[in-house]
């Protein structure tokens, strides 16, 4: 479990992290939320023992990072896709983490066919497009068959087909009940792909819920088609209900149980009632336009 | 521990930085050594023994280089979080890299030494018995060199940076010393590797070559201590 209490970062002037805390449980994908300058990568950061923080802790297990032991075989991480020796090739990168893990060779080779570099493997990093060093970030963090996934911004670089792989190894890592903390800027991805999020701006937590919870609470409204959209309509103004038609569609911000029950007691028919989700970025833009933080 | 140290040495291996600091070092000591030894015709004395055997003392330098590369090219690539990530206690990281630089400051050093032998024995008759107090230096001095570049290269962080500092001083500091204080001079860090490396147990202008070896020894502790503390405390 990832556990964040009260963390603060300064950069002289700057406070990047201001009294942070969230808990993220294990065998979820949580995403990690927030603008460009909102403390994420920080946070992230902090939590990995890069970073010192002001005050504050960030725990894997209850453990600092560095408390951990054999930390590559616990946490898997995904930071800059740049960090390689360009004159280095992406099998040798590798093996230097392997060998300071203690994890034997052949799954060096194994994790660079699956990750697609296979052919490339023997190849100086510096020749290596983003998207490929995001797949060697990536296998770099596999390495040690961690429990728990932590990746800032790993859709970075990636084509679409790069991201829908990425959608792939994380969901089948999370299928086998292990759990992936992962910080995105593509909110339309992390809504298909997170379980909750984390959303974080001015480094304070804005929200922390259920994807599915927070983009119908935001939302709230209620979408019905019907042919008598009209009629439905005047029964809902009598009971303070406002709503929009167009043609045999009718919108309204009611909850759809008030809207169905309505119908119900006055006969109409209904060909359709659902509920009217806002996407993950609406509920992103929203919670995150300035002033729209206490 | 020496999972870490194979994966440096492996790290060493696998960019060719070290193979163009060796290439260097043979060109330097091969050009240097043959050099003297054709215009000087046959080595006379002791003096010339000990001066031509440290021809090899470049290892000194180069070690140096060396050390601040192994520590401070991760910076420079970024290849530092990498590591930190698998080995996130840095003390151990630090010390790893010390030996490392140490081990690649002793190479070097054999390597030059080994050059200036074979160039100077059969070529101009070097005596080995008046030389062997130098080489002996140079081979005590260029682990503490590689080892003080490991906490020079943690100081400054900037790889580049750290390898114009040291060249800066030991051509322009190391002169200018003298003139600030005679005394204090013999005890900067050039003067204290040089009478490491000078081979005489008591020199005008130099510490002797014992306490040539401390005062190298205290720089080079001095450094990593240093080293170690920035490394500790800085955000990554």
């Amino acid at each position: 479990m990832i556990e964040v209490v009260d963390l603060r970062k300064r950069y002289r002037k700057t406070t990047a992290v201001d009294g942070l805390t969230f808990k993220v449980g294990d065998g979820r994908i949580t995403g990690f939320l927030g603008p460009n300058g909102a403390g994420k990568t920080t946070t992230l950061r902090i939590l990995l023992g890069l970073v010192h923080p002001t005050s504050g802790k960030a725990t894997i297990d209850g453990r600092l990072y560095r408390r951990l032991d054999e930390p590559m075989r616990r946490v898997g991480a995904v930071l800059e896709a740049t960090d390689f020796h360009p004159k280095r090739s992406g099998r040798n990168h590798l093996r230097t983490l392997a060998a300071a893990a203690g994890v034997p060779e052949p799954r060096v080779d194994e994790l660079l066919d699956f990750v697609g570099l296979g052919n490339v493997a023997r190849r100086a990093v510096g020749g290596y497009s983003l998207g490929m060093c995001q797949r060697l970030s990536v296998a770099g963090a596999l390495l040690g068959d961690p429990a728990l996934l932590v990746l800032d911004e790993p859709a970075n670089g990636l084509d679409p087909e790069g991201i829908r792989w990425l959608r792939d190894v994380l969901r089948s890592f999370a299928g086998e009940g292990k759990t992936v903390f992962i910080s995105s800027h593509v909110l339309a991805e992390m809504q298909q792909l997170a379980d909750e999020v984390v959303i974080i701006h001015h480094g304070k937590l804005v929200t922390h819920e259920p994807v599915e919870q927070l983009t119908a609470r935001a939302a709230g409204g209620t979408r019905v088609r019907s042919p008598q959209a009209e009629l439905l309509r005047e029964t809902l103004a009598r009971e303070g209900i406002e709503a929009i038609v167009d043609g045999d569609t009718l919108a309204t911000a009611a909850p759809p149980e008030r809207v169905g029950e309505g119908a119900a007691a006055n006969g109409i028919v209904l060909h359709e009632l659902t509920t009217e989700a806002a996407s993950l970025e609406e509920v992103f833009l929203e919670l995150t336009a300035e002033g729209g933080i206490e | 521990m020496s999972r870490l140290f194979r994966a440096e040495l492996l790290k060493i291996r696998t960019v060719r930085t070290f193979l163009w600091l060796t290439l260097g070092e043979i060109a330097v000591v091969l050009i240097t050594v043959i050099s003297v030894a054709a215009s000087a015709g046959e080595i006379k004395t002791a003096e010339d023994d000990r001066g031509v055997a440290q021809i090899a003392g470049a290892a000194l330098v180069l070690a140096l280089i060396g050390g601040v590369i192994v520590m401070a090219g991760e910076a420079r690539y970024g290849t530092i979080t990498q590591t930190l990530l698998v080995t996130p206690v840095r003390e151990r990281v630090l010390l790893v890299k010390v030996a490392v630089a140490a081990l690649i400051g002793l190479a070097l050093a054999v390597l030059a030494e080994a050059l200036v032998l074979l160039v100077t024995i059969p070529g101009a008759s070097l005596d080995f018995q008046n030389a062997r107090l130098v080489l002996l230096g140079i081979l005590l001095g260029a682990p503490l060199a590689g080892a003080l570049g490991v906490g020079l290269g943690a100081v400054v962080h900037a790889q580049g940076r750290a390898i114009g500092i040291s060249l800066a001083w030991l051509l322009i500091g190391e002169s200018l010393a003298p003139v600030i204080s005679d005394s204090a001079a013999k005890y900067t860090p050039g003067r204290a590797f040089g009478a490491l490396a000078s081979g005489e147990r008591t020199a005008e202008d130099l510490l002797g070559m014992t306490a040539g070896g401390v005062a190298a020894a205290t720089w080079a502790a001095v450094f990593v201590a240093a080293g170690l503390l920035a490394f500790l405390g800085r955000d990554l």
